[in-house]
Order: C-alpha cells, then structure tokens, then sequence
C-alpha cells in the first residue's frame, strides 16, 4: 500500500500530504478535547456535590481551587466575585454607593454569569470547528486526488495504446488511495464532533442550570 | 480575579493550549505507528509473493535446466511441424514457422490462375471446320471449361482457405507470445537447453486434471505436496507435505494427482517435486 502512496503522482501526493496533515491534527484535537471534556464533567459533578453539601457561599468560595477545570466552578467564581464586588460598593457610599444601590443585584451577578457562560462555551468548543471542516472537505479532496490520479492514469492508458487490466488497474489503485485516506481522516473527525458537540451541550445545559439556582439564591439573600 | 479572567481570555486567543502540544505530538508519533504496524504480522498481505504463473506447453520438450525464454514461445508452431524442435536448440523454431504461413499462400494462387484465361481466348478464334470436327472440339471444349471452371472455384476455395489460415495464425501469434521470436525456455531459465522446466510442466498438468468451483471453497487455501515420478513420467508416489486444512480443496487436489499419474511426456530422469497449490492462483489459471 504504501508503494502505491510512492509511485503516486505529485498533485495526489499534495493531496495526501494535505489528507494527513488533517488526521494528524484531527486527532490531536480529539485526544485534547477528549481529556479536557471529561474532565470537566467529572468536575463539574464533583463541584455540584460540593456546592450543595455547603450552605454559605464563602466557604464554597475558598474551595474552589480544587475545581479549576470545571466551567461551574469558573461561573461560581464570577458570580461571587460580582457580589463581593456589590456588596463592597453598598458598604462604601462615598464611592457612589447611591448608584449602585438602585441597580438590581441579581441582574449584575447575572450578566457576569452569562459573560463566563459564553466564554467558557468558547473554551470548550474550541478547536471543534477544524474537527468539523475535516469531517466535510477531507473526503472532497480525497474524491480530487482520485479524479486527478485517474485522469493521469487514463493519459498514461491512451499514450501506450494498451488498455488491459494490468496496465489500467495501478492507476487507478494508485488513485483511490487518495479517497480512501480522505474517508480515514474524514470518519473520526465527524464522529470525533459530534461526540464532543454533544458533550458540550450537555454542559452548556449544566451551566445555564446553575446560573438560573445560583441567581435564585442570591435572590431569595437579597430579600432576606 | 482580574488576573485569572485575562490568563483564560488569553488561552482562548492562543492557536495552542498548553495541552494541546502534547496532543500534537501523541497524534504523530500514532500516525507514524500506522506504517510500522502496516509491516507486522498484524496486518496479514492479502497477497503473498507468489511464484510466477507459467503456461507451459506440454508439446515442448521437459528439460532439466531450461534456457531464459518463454514456456509458449512455440505453442502454434508446433502443431505445424514437430520435427525442428529436437534439431532447433536455441533461435531457430520461431523463426522457422514464421515464415511458414506466408510461404504456403503465395506458390498455390501465383501459377494456376495463368492457364485459366489462356484456353478461353483460343477456341473463339477458330469457327471454320467440319462439323463432326467442330462438335468433337466443341464437346472437348464444354469438358474442358468445365473442368477449368471447377479447378477455379477449387482454386478460389483454396486461397480464401489459406488466407483465413494464415490471418488465423497471425492472430493466434500475436496472442500466444507477444514475444515473437522469444526462444522455447522458462522466464527464470538459468540453463541451455531448449525446453521447458519439468516443475512447471507437472504442475501445469495437474492444474489441467484439476478442477473445482469457487463457490466450493472460501478464503484462499494453500497446500504443499510432494510428487515423485519415474523418468517415464508415471507418478511413482506422492503425499502432502502440507494440507490446506480445507478437506474440499485437498481432496480435489489428491484427485487431480492421480488423473496426472502418467504425464504424457517423458522426464530427462526420476525426480521429485515439491509442488505449493494455491486455490485464487489455480482458479485464475482454470
């Protein structure tokens, strides 16, 4: 098989120098994501049974270290680092304390919790789209190195004036290693996508829970 | 706080994440894996080298060391004329036979067509004789150009015949070797005889009595045997070094050994072969 990679001709070589390098970082991503993905999960799992074993929001605060790789815990630190922010400005009224006071809390920590949600959906959907890019134009240009080998192939046939088995069917073997390498590439980073896509919203979903919980909390503290 | 929200905003912008080098260099070094495990035994060639397939022509002469040639370089030649070959050593048989069929066309229409427009023209010019002159010639005439006229139409018979032969020949030339004048010997003749190697001759005439279906048999068995016959050419005995493991494949072998027990021509000595059988490669040659 790999003769056949050899012997190919220059424009289907490009293609699969180009099919390969696609793999190559496909898979990088899909291993990175892979870790990065689980361990948020696992993480955010952990920091929701953490979070709910503490009733004060201190506390939670100062063990948050442990949970770095969790978007929960990022959207925790936020929240709670605008409300500490709030309620210093509310306890100091010489630094406009009177401003502050007529914005509603809850929408301040809301906003900073929906401005972490966003980043961390950047954070954790990062490198996806060259997953998606590989799984829709790999096979195309595999397809392309395959149209160009047999074309060439086909030259060669009517230049030598023989079109028996043994001499058209190198070429044209020749020329579907191109589309066979462009579906190798193609086929795990669509799966590769659409496996984390999935897990990324699941987490998105997770995040948009706890920010509404985490808002009703400070809420129901606002009025108390 | 401030300064964690800048160090992941700028984790977002970089093209790397401090991971993903490392992913970067995992995916490589399993990539190049790809080719190395390509070579083990993991990744069984579907096609083993196999031995070259040869299509020897039984009318040849069995040698012990064949000359570099080609086993059908004579296929054709043969039947037209045996007797050269034993004479022939190197070149000449297909130079000979060559010739051959354009040699016998051209005498046989060349001659007789001359005679036949001849007698026409020579009775037409004499009318003024007797009468029982006149109708004996006249009769002998009517015999004659009926005679001419049958030598003719034999004459045209003969010549599309031996157009269609030679026109035939040709073609069964171009097919059988492409190789003109390739002399009688094997693609890996080492020796200096003309002929063909006996090896190739014993087992292409056992691929002869063999026969079986593919649908018989799945994947592609391989079984080895030893054969040894008596210089005459009568297997003496043989057995299998190796079965296939397939019982169909090795009992339609065993069978077609012993329809080859007498090869129909004869050995230079006593010898043994150590014959492999390949189902794919016997089913390409049936």
């Amino acid at each position: 098989m790999f003769d056949l990679v050899l012997q190919a001709g220059p424009v289907v070589k490009l293609v699969l120098l180009i099919l390969v390098y696609f793999s190559l970082v496909s898979w990088a991503i899909i291993f990175y994501k892979f870790t990065i993905v689980q361990k948020a999960i696992k993480e955010s799992d952990r920091f929701l049974d953490f979070f709910w074993s503490k009733k004060r929001f201190d506390v939670v605060g100062q063990g948050i270290k442990d949970f770095s790789s969790s978007p929960l815990a990022t959207l925790f630190r936020e929240g709670y680092h605008e409300m500490l922010q709030l309620k210093k400005k509310a306890h100091a009224p010489e630094d406009g304390g009177d401003f502050m006071t007529k914005m509603d809390t809850t929408e301040i920590v809301g906003r900073a919790l929906r401005r972490a949600t966003t980043q961390e959906t950047h954070r954790l959907e990062k490198y996806l789209t060259f997953l998606a890019t590989t799984g829709s134009t790999a096979p195309f240009i595999g397809l392309f190195g395959t149209v160009w080998g047999i074309m060439d192939a086909f030259h060669g046939i009517g230049q030598t004036g023989s079109a028996s088995l043994a001499v058209v069917a190198p070429g044209i073997s020749e020329a579907l290693i191109a589309t066979a390498i462009g579906l190798a590439a193609a086929i795990p980073a669509v799966m590769g996508y659409n496996h984390f896509l999935n897990k990324v919203n699941v987490l998105i979903g997770e995040m948009d829970n706890f920010s509404q919980e985490f808002l009703n909390i400070v809420e129901r503290m606002e009025r108390n | 706080m401030e300064s964690s929200r800048k160090q992941r905003w700028k984790q977002l912008q970089s093209l790397f994440e401090p991971g993903f080098r490392r992913m970067l260099l995992v995916s490589f070094l399993l990539h190049l894996l790809l080719p190395i495990l390509y070579h083990t035994s993991w990744f069984p060639k579907r096609d083993p080298i196999k031995p070259p397939v040869y299509k020897v022509n039984l009318v040849n002469k069995i040698v012990k060391n064949p000359q570099a040639g080609r086993p059908e370089a004579t296929v054709k030649k043969n039947k037209a004329k045996p007797k050269p070959k034993p004479k022939a050593k190197p070149k000449p048989i297909p130079v000979k036979p060559k010739a051959k069929p354009k040699a016998k066309p051209k005498p046989v229409p060349k001659p007789k067509p001359k005679p036949a427009p001849k007698p026409k023209p020579k009775p037409a010019p004499k009318p003024k004789v007797s009468k029982a002159q006149d109708n004996a010639r006249l009769d002998a005439m009517a015999a004659l150009k009926a005679k001419l006229e049958k030598q003719k139409a034999e004459q045209e018979r003969q010549k599309k015949l031996d157009a269609l032969r030679a026109a035939a020949a040709k073609q069964s030339q171009q097919i059988e070797s492409p190789v003109v004048d390739a002399p009688v010997g094997m693609p890996d003749g080492k020796g200096d005889e003309a002929g063909i190697s006996a090896i190739a001759a014993v087992q292409e005439f056992i691929q002869q009595q063999w026969s079986l279906s593919k649908y018989q048999v799945a994947g592609n068995p391989e079984a080895e045997a030893l054969l040894v016959y008596s210089a005459n050419g009568t297997l003496l005995h043989y057995r299998f070094i190796e079965k296939s493991g397939n019982t169909i494949f090795d009992e339609s072998l065993a069978k077609a050994i012993n329809k080859a027990k007498q090869l129909p021509e004869e050995l230079p000595e006593k010898m043994e072969f150590n014959i492999v059988f390949n189902l794919k490669e016997m089913l390409d040659r049936q």
